[in-house]
């Protein structure tokens, strides 16, 4: 299980996060909705172990261990993943290259006849993986190459940050089939997002937290998303 | 030091010309004035006669080799049979091998020998010998010219194409340990072949001076390609020059690795494009950590029409190394419709160090097209934190992050050294040093 308790973070001095309390098990998706600014990727990167995002007080445990307090790769040596909302651009380090980089320290195979079927699967042509990470690659491109590494991880957990916001319809099957995948595998997902609409293409029972100004105002199953999508985040 | 140079000259059986070459370039020494781009060094200090400043251990065989020696090998990953060249031992324990070797190529059309039996077996050499960078040029040209003191010869005959390496350094029967010594190659008309120069690790050297030259002479259409390797140990100071001369449709591709400086390096390469279509291209790449420090300097003149050149240099700066690079293309008026490009980039891993790049493009030609681009910079914050996030440690991501970025650069280097010197991408990378 992935557990977030009580959790407290900062940026700086000021406070953006409080009280955050989670619990995902294997296989489920859990989905975060809320307004710009409500703290969402403030929480995504406090997840992962950004060292800017300073947490004061609170605990992340991935099966029964803290993690709390250890950097970023190791977390992601444990089993846990996230999907950028913005993915950087290297502009001097192929994907390949990179790929096969972080599946080494992973501990899994760097099989490059493996990635290319996982690329494919994702829409995503040989020739993305000899060009540099994330350069020149379109919004949907990116998320999609973000997911492909999912599928290639395998983490126990993952927080995807918004991988619908700026894609097309195409890239959303491809994003929306990676996520139900990860979750067919056992995967628990945190899922971030703005709209109810990528739900539509997830069928399994979810989870609903909605997060505004800090704090989760609201928690719910998928009749949440629905009203959130008719009605706006409100009060 | 008057006297010296004629004494040098018939103490080796040298032929008239060139003792008189020497002397006037022993003259001139005190009235030459230093290069502008590269760091003076007080000459006067050194001993041209070739008796080592430096205490070496006599070393024989690979049993001889002192311990520090043989930790900084290891450390280095030098393979051990790589070991022998590096420590001079096979002027010692293989002049046989070289010899065969000698048969071997001249099957192939290729002419190797030390310079001094070159230039007395042949007397057109006169024409090519210490012509292309003249001793009036600087200080240590005239220095190298009056002093130098062993070294290389190689011919490749009109039309023959060499498909492997030559390595220069590892064939200088007289040199390898010579505080001047002076390469000169010629490829013939049509001619292709790659020479290597230098090895990946540190040589030892008798000398904390070396002023080593180069020349070499691209006739029509044929093809060199240089690879550079250096890596000097840190109680050296080296100012080495090459010169380059390129003929109509011929080709110059050097790719240079400065892995190590010493205690100061002052590279300085020139190329004159002087025949139709010439082409040249330089990639070098610098890591200048610790104390060191670097003026690297290469310039390529358009002097015909379509003519073209292109720089790329990078340059990794770690702790107090300073590195200055100095990188010029100037186009005459006769190099109608000739182009260049100039890309210089440096990316300090830590503060303490500098880096200064220093592009310049000049044309007098109204259709010659150059440009140039440059940046300095630091590897980016959340490219660190995006492969972080991906399982890698600060240090490998950094060591990645390196590595690719000096990847444009070492493509064009034999797989062989690449090895050695992502080696020590990384152990820059990481300040393994």
């Amino acid at each position: 299980m992935f557990e977030v308790k009580n959790l407290h973070v900062s940026i700086g001095e000021t406070r953006k996060l409080r009280d955050i309390n989670l619990n995902v098990k294997p296989g489920e998706l859990h989905v975060i909705m809320g307004p710009n600014g409500s703290g969402k990727t403030t929480l995504a990167m406090a997840l992962i172990g950004h060292p800017r995002y300073k947490i004061d007080t609170g605990k992340i445990i991935l099966n029964g261990e803290d993690i709390t307090g250890i950097p970023m790769h190791e977390r992601t040596r444990k089993g846990l993943f996230l999907s950028f909302q913005h993915p950087v651009e290297i502009d001097s380090l192929r994907y390949l290259t990179f790929l096969l980089e972080a599946l080494k320290k992973n501990g899994k195979s760097p099989d490059v006849e493996w990635i290319k079927r996982v690329f494919e699967k994702m829409g995503l042509s040989e020739e993305f993986l000899q060009r540099n990470v994330n350069s020149g690659f379109s919004g949907g491109e990116k998320k999609r190459a973000e997911l492909a590494q999912m599928l290639l991880l395998s983490p126990k957990y993952a927080i995807l940050d918004e991988p619908d916001t700026g894609v097309d319809v195409d890239s959303m099957k491809f994003i929306a089939g990676a996520i139900n995948e990860s979750l067919s595998r056992g995967t628990g997902i945190i899922l971030i997002t703005h709209y109810a609409r990528i739900l539509n293409e997830i069928g399994k029972g979810f989870h609903v937290h909605i997060l505004a100004g800090g704090e989760i105002k609201a928690e719910g199953g998928p009749e949440l998303a629905e009203k959130v999508e008719k009605q706006g985040f409100g009060e | 030091m008057k006297g010296i140079a004629r004494k040098l000259g018939e103490s080796r059986g040298e032929p008239e010309w060139l003792i008189e070459l020497r002397e006037e370039a022993e003259s001139y020494i005190s009235k030459a004035p230093f290069p502008l781009e590269i760091k003076p060094l007080e000459l006067e200090t050194y001993d041209p006669m070739g008796k080592g400043d430096v205490e070496l251990p006599e070393i024989k065989s690979l049993d001889d080799i002192p311990d520090n020696i043989r930790e900084m090998l290891i450390k280095m990953g030098v393979p051990e049979y790589e070991w022998q060249k590096i420590l001079g031992l096979i002027q010692v324990d293989t002049s046989s091998q070289v010899t065969s070797f000698k048969e071997y190529f001249e099957k192939q059309g290729v002419v190797v020998m030390s310079l001094l039996d070159a230039l007395k077996t042949y007397d057109w050499l006169q024409d090519y010998a210490f012509r292309l960078m003249p001793y009036k040029t600087n200080k240590f040209a005239a220095y190298h010219t009056a002093y130098w003191n062993g070294g290389i010869f190689m011919w490749i005959k009109e039309g023959a194409k060499i498909a492997y390496p030559l390595h220069t350094y590892f064939l200088i029967t007289e040199g390898a340990l010579a505080q001047a010594d002076h390469a000169l190659i010629i490829a013939d008309k049509g001619a292709e072949a790659t020479f290597v120069e230098g090895c990946t690790a540190p040589p030892l050297v008798r000398f904390s001076a070396h002023i080593g030259a180069t020349e070499v002479y691209v006739k029509k259409n044929a093809k060199v390609k240089g690879i550079v390797l250096q890596n000097w140990p840190e109680y050296v100071n080296t100012r080495p020059y090459t010169n380059v001369q390129v003929e109509e449709g011929g080709e110059i591709e050097v790719a240079v690795a400065i892995l190590g400086t010493g205690k100061s390096a002052g590279r300085y390469e020139e190329i004159h494009l002087k025949g139709k279509g010439a082409k040249a291209t330089v990639h070098s790449i610098s890591f200048v950590k610790r104390e060191e420090y670097l003026d690297d300097v290469i310039k390529i003149y358009l002097e015909a029409e379509e003519t073209s050149g292109l720089i790329q240099t990078k340059g990794v700066i770690r702790d107090k190394g300073i590195s200055n690079s100095y990188t010029h293309i100037e186009s005459d008026q006769g190099a109608c419709f000739s182009k260049g490009h100039i890309e210089c980039s440096g990316i300090l891993l830590n503060s303490g160090g500098a880096h200064t790049t220093y592009p310049g493009v000049k044309s007098i030609s109204p259709s010659s097209e150059l440009t140039h681009e440059a940046y300095v910079g630091k590897i980016s914050e959340d490219s660190l934190s995006y492969l972080m996030a991906r399982g890698l440690s600060e240090e490998e991501a950094m060591a990645l992050l390196v590595k690719g970025y000096i990847e444009p650069v070492t493509k064009h280097i034999p797989f062989e050294y690449l090895k050695e010197i992502n080696r020590i991408a990384e152990l820059v990378a990481k300040g393994g040093f």
